[in-house]
């Protein structure tokens, strides 16, 4: 398992738990400090699948980008907050002019109750590079860095997320990069400018449980671009090829993003109860977590039994929501 | 462009030097050789080295550049002999310069450059004979064919030539053809004398040509040492001939010879270090191998075996004591794994293998006499270097005696080979290579390999391949006193895999024929070093051509009609996949039916039932589908892709236990499947059989690099079915810290703690 180097950029901790995390990247399991975002955090969403170039490409870009759009419905607090352009919508002015849109709304929610904390782009397709940078290729003229630059410019949120999942696409990651963005690039540079995998494994992970390595049902951004990049790098290997595309995460705060929900904690969404129980679980998450970081300064026999109090807290809630979400009721 | 790729290469001759006489002794057949050098030589061929130095050391200040050169050759002054040759050549068209300069680069195992400098002195003289000699014992080991026109063009024009005579019996002693062998070899002693050089490297030959014939090579060997006291090639040239007839110990033993005769004999050392490391000697391979790089530093082969030990020591190393029904012991297994694959292979080699052993002790009425080292290594290369010292071998396996050696399933794509059918075959290998003492033809070995894998082994299908229709279409099988020849030397591509199926098939014939019990007479007369005329009579009651009619009979039986139709087959193949292509469905459906009716058992890609499966989903027959698929397998189909969508498609329809013998086959051909694991772990805990149920959580924990919380419920649940409540809890708290809401895990956490309340 490869860390991503711009992981370690949230390592804001005191100086031994900095050491310890670097040590648990190391070792191959992101710690998060923070939590993930509660379910209802309301989250505006544009994902755009670009031109195949053949019937093949063109389906499953937009099987893929529409099982992310879907995802990410479960985590916007209304379901025109995800814009899904597809097709001959997906074009570079509608593109444009959904960003510009898009921009606009944020900022007329910003002071409301309804107010938009996270902002998503995807992006998925064919990319190239040419002397001026990276281009999304979409029907008509494409898409240029300079154009995705000025267009979330004016996108006034703490969080966001861009995800371009394309060939050539690592040609991104610096331009876009910037703190409260997390940029998600299926290649490392824009040189890899074959077709990527790295797509259909990000799309299966938004509903896969594998994926949820702490199987809490929410699915951050961490969570999804590690399983679908140990899952591309695994096609190489298995297939003996050599890869053509190596994904790169940047950004400060990927472990903490939730992109989707999963299982029945995406059909309870709206459920006021489950959510408060979420309130009441995530206390418990964060002395979960306390005590994983404590591991190195205790006892194996004091370290396993702290966990067990606080899993078995976990346990014992986890059904009460369990049971809430499938009776509709309180379960005692 | 090749005088540029000389000087890199005199380059790196810059760098290091030999011993002085650490190569194996060089003779020069050149009756224009310079006299001070030849003076010089015959102190070096009779083992005087003292005063061979003394004499060499003094021709360094000849004014003759050729002649300092090959003197510092001889004292082991590469870069001074480099830098020589380069600079006479310059001034000279003289074909002894580039000669000696080829002779430099062969001794320092930079063959192509050797060859392509002997090539440039001929091309200043055709007629210079060192150059030509020199060529064909550069082309001997990999091309015996040009090596043979080579030597051929050295004897028309002087039919007495010693070095190509000494050169010719090589080559026929490498086909075991001793008695034309020894004919060369009493011509060339008797030239030699005109040459003033003794005979030892014709003693020698002698000594293997006996080897061969399993007669004493001491007399012979005796007769070099007179000669030449320290003249260690008088063992290390039979030994070689061993290692070509696979008796690994013997030639150890020859090669611990040579370097006794011979301290400095580096090619023995390393020849020896190769050698114990296939008797899993590995502390005295590592002695040989570093003594022999010490020597001679150019040896890459030396270089690759060094590095593999060091790979070696990281390896997991286990054992198995295996015993029979009544639970006497049969023998030891010793496991050798790279610490990346060991986990999730462990557990399957070890049943295979301790399957292995008690059914070919059986079979072949022989116990092993010492433990049997199983190595598989996820690293192709690491194989091939353990194997010959070589990268790049295109192998699968390979025995010594009780060392077998295989590619892990890692280290080819999945689907590529079945391991467990190679292991399979391996091991057969281990018994009846040790029950004849290695005394087993090379094709019966072979076919009874092939014979036991279709037989008793994991994967019982019988494709044979289209090569091999081809054959037997073609009549181009060979016959039975020949087919080692096939092997050995193949004189098309693919004759090595035709002669493969072909002593399969042979033993397959016998055993259906003459019973199982036919097999172990040919192997108990073969280990008393019978004929194999003898032999068969005694098994089959008749010699080989009355069982070569017999056995083509049978094929023509057998394979006849599908062989003489093949081009039918193969064009009905391109038409079916051309259907396909179209879509087709129903002529799809048609021509898939028609290959299978034709030849069922071709199971490979492009098969009928490929043909079927695309057009049954197609056409939206799912039960159509899976019934052809099924069908696939049980013919030994075993495409992993395949066999993981069957297991789902049965898993869908209910079919759980069929399901799970899929799963069990998709384990010998690409055992790295996470779900399958996992639902075969399922599968024991159901069953209550921990022991099951642990080795697939075990292998599942071994590939879940990214979250191994599945894996250690697993095992929790396993520790549960023995009452294990400790290691219960351990685990699911593993797996708990992994994905603290797990929640199979969760609910046996809060059942552990209830039950520890309740107690």
């Amino acid at each position: 398992m490869v860390a991503p180097a711009a992981l370690e950029k949230t390592m804001k901790p005191t100086f031994s738990i900095r050491i310890l995390r670097i040590f648990l990247l190391a070792l191959g399991f992101i710690i998060p400090v923070c939590l993930p975002h509660s379910v209802a955090a309301n989250t505006r969403a544009v994902v755009i699948a670009g031109l195949g170039g053949n019937v093949e490409y063109n389906s499953a870009f937009d099987e893929y980008s529409e099982s992310i759009a879907t995802a990410l419905r479960s985590v916007s607090s209304a379901p025109e907050h995800v814009t899904y352009l597809v097709g001959p919508d997906a074009n570079r002015s509608e593109f444009l002019n959904t960003l510009d849109s898009v921009s606009e709304e944020i900022k007329s929610l910003s002071d409301g109750s309804d107010a938009i904390d996270a902002f998503v782009l995807v992006m998925i397709g064919h990319g190239n590079m040419n002397r001026d940078g990276w281009q999304f290729n979409v029907a008509g003229p494409d898409v240029s860095v300079g154009d995705l630059i000025a267009a979330l410019a004016p996108i006034e949120v703490a969080n966001q997320v861009v995800v371009a999942s394309t060939s050539a696409s690592g040609g991104l990651l610096k331009p876009l990069t910037q703190p409260g963005r997390t940029v998600i690039t299926a290649t490392k540079s824009g040189g890899e400018i074959n077709a990527v995998r790295f797509t259909e494994y990000f799309a299966e992970s938004m509903n896969s449980a594998a994926a949820d390595v702490d199987r809490n049902e929410l699915l951050t951004v961490s969570e999804a671009f590690r399983f679908a990049n140990d899952a591309t790098q695994k096609y190489y290997e298995e297939q003996k090829l050599l890869a053509s595309e190596h994904a790169r995460l940047a950004g400060e705060d990927s472990v903490n993003y939730t992109l989707a929900t999963l299982g029945a904690l995406r059909e309870a969404k709206d459920n006021p109860a489950v959510a408060a129980l979420l309130e009441e679980r995530s206390v418990l998450e964060k002395s979960f977590y306390e005590v994983k970081v404590s591991k190195p300064e205790l006892s194996d026999e004091v370290y396993y039994q702290q966990l067990e109090s606080v899993l078995l807290k976990i346990a014992r809630l986890q059904k009460i929501i369990d049971a809430t979400i499938t009776n509709g009721e309180w379960a005692q | 462009m090749m005088h540029r790729l000389l000087q890199a290469t005199a380059f790196l001759l810059l760098s290091v030097a030999s011993a002085p006489f650490a190569s194996a002794l060089q003779f020069h057949f050149d009756l224009n050789r310079n006299a001070a050098l030849v003076a010089c030589d015959v102190h070096h061929y009779v083992g005087e080295s003292a005063e061979a130095t003394a004499c060499f050391q003094a021709l360094t200040d000849s004014d003759d550049k050729l002649i300092r050169a090959e003197a510092a050759a001889a004292l082991g002054d590469t870069r001074s002999a480099n830098r020589l040759f380069r600079e006479a050549s310059e001034i000279s068209d003289d074909p002894a310069i580039k000669t000696g300069w080829g002779n430099l680069f062969l001794s320092t195992h930079q063959v192509p450059d050797a060859i392509a400098l002997y090539r440039e002195a001929l091309l200043y003289d055709p007629a210079y004979h060192p150059a030509r000699l020199g060529l064909a014992r550069a082309l001997t080991d990999t091309y015996e064919g040009e090596a043979r026109r080579t030597l051929s063009e050295i004897l028309n024009a002087e039919p007495d030539h010693p070095g190509a005579l000494i050169q010719m019996a090589k080559l026929e002693l490498e086909r075991q053809n001793t008695f034309a062998a020894r004919q060369i070899l009493e011509t060339a002693e008797q030239k030699l004398d005109e040459y003033q050089m003794p005979a030892l490297e014709v003693y020698a030959l002698q000594a293997a040509a006996n080897l061969l014939d399993d007669k004493p090579i001491q007399p012979w060997v005796n007769k070099a040492l007179a000669l030449n006291p320290s003249y260690g090639e008088a063992y290390s040239i039979p030994a070689h001939y061993y290692i070509i007839t696979y008796r690994y110990r013997e030639a150890v033993a020859l090669y611990q010879s040579a370097v006794e005769v011979d301290p400095n004999l580096a090619i023995a050392h390393r020849d020896l270090g190769v050698n114990l490391l296939r008797v899993n000697d590995v502390f005295g391979a590592r002695y040989h191998l570093r003594k022999a790089f010490t020597l001679d530093p150019y040896d890459i082969q030396s270089v690759n075996a060094l590095r593999l030990l060091d790979g070696l020591d990281k390896m997991r190393v286990t054992f198995a004591d295996v015993n029979d029904a009544d639970g006497r012991p049969l023998g030891r297994i010793l496991l050798r794994l790279d610490e990346e694959d060991a986990d999730a292979l462990e557990p399957y080699v070890l049943e295979l293998a301790e399957r292995a052993m008690r059914t070919f002790t059986e079979r072949y009425d022989f116990r092993l006499q010492k433990p049997m080292v199983v190595e598989l290594y996820h690293d192709h290369d690491d194989f091939g270097v353990r194997t010959v010292s070589t990268p790049g071998i295109g192998l699968l396996g390979v025995t010594f005696g009780y060392l077998t050696a295989m590619d892990s399933p890692k280290a080819r794509p999945p689907g590529e080979f079945h391991w467990g059918s190679t292991l399979w075959h391996e091991i057969a290998h281990v018994f009846t290579l040790e029950a004849t003492n290695h005394l087993l033809p090379r094709w019966m070995s072979e076919g009874l390999s092939v014979y036991e894998e279709w037989n008793t082994g994991p994967l019982q299908e019988r494709m044979v391949s289209f090569p091999v229709l081809e054959a037997i279409r073609d009549n181009t099988l060979l016959p039975i006193k020949s087919l080692d020849l096939g092997f050995v030397r193949p004189t098309y591509s693919g004759q090595v895999q035709v002669s493969y199926a072909q002593a399969g098939l042979l033993c397959d014939f016998i055993a259906a024929r003459f019973g199982h019990e036919a097999l172990q007479s040919l192997v108990k007369s073969f280990a008393k070093n019978q004929p194999l005329e003898d032999a068969l009579l005694d098994a089959v009651g008749m010699n080989s051509e009355g069982l070569d009619r017999a056995f083509n009979e049978h094929l023509e039986v057998r394979y006849g009609e599908l062989a003489r139709s093949l081009d039918d087959y193969l064009l009905i193949m391109r038409e079916a996949q051309r259907a396909v292509d179209n879509k087709d469905w129903n002529a799809a459906v048609r021509l898939g039916e028609d290959l299978i009716d034709r030849y069922p058992e071709y199971v490979a890609a492009g098969s009928g039932y490929d043909v079927l499966d695309v057009a049954y989903l197609a056409l939206n027959d799912n039960q159509a589908a899976l019934d052809n698929r099924w069908q696939w397998f049980q013919y030994g189909g075993h495409n992993p892709e395949a066999l993981a969508k069957l297991i789902r498609v049965l898993r869908l329809n209910d079919r759980a236990d069929d399901a799970i013998d899929v799963m069990k086959a998709l384990n010998w051909v690409m055992p790295y499947g996470a779900q399958e694991h996992a639902w075969l772990g399922e599968h024991y805990l159901e069953q209550s059989d921990a022991q099951g149920a642990f080795r697939e959580f075990n292998a599942l924990l071994a590939i879940s690099d990214t979250n191994p919380a599945q894996a250690h419920l697993g095992r929790a649940r396993a520790a549960m079915i023995t009452d294990n409540t400790v290691m219960a809890r351990e685990e699911v708290l593993y797996a708990l810290e992994f994905s603290p809401f797990y929640r199979p895990a969760q609910n046996l956490l809060l059942d552990l703690h209830t039950g520890i309340n309740n107690d």
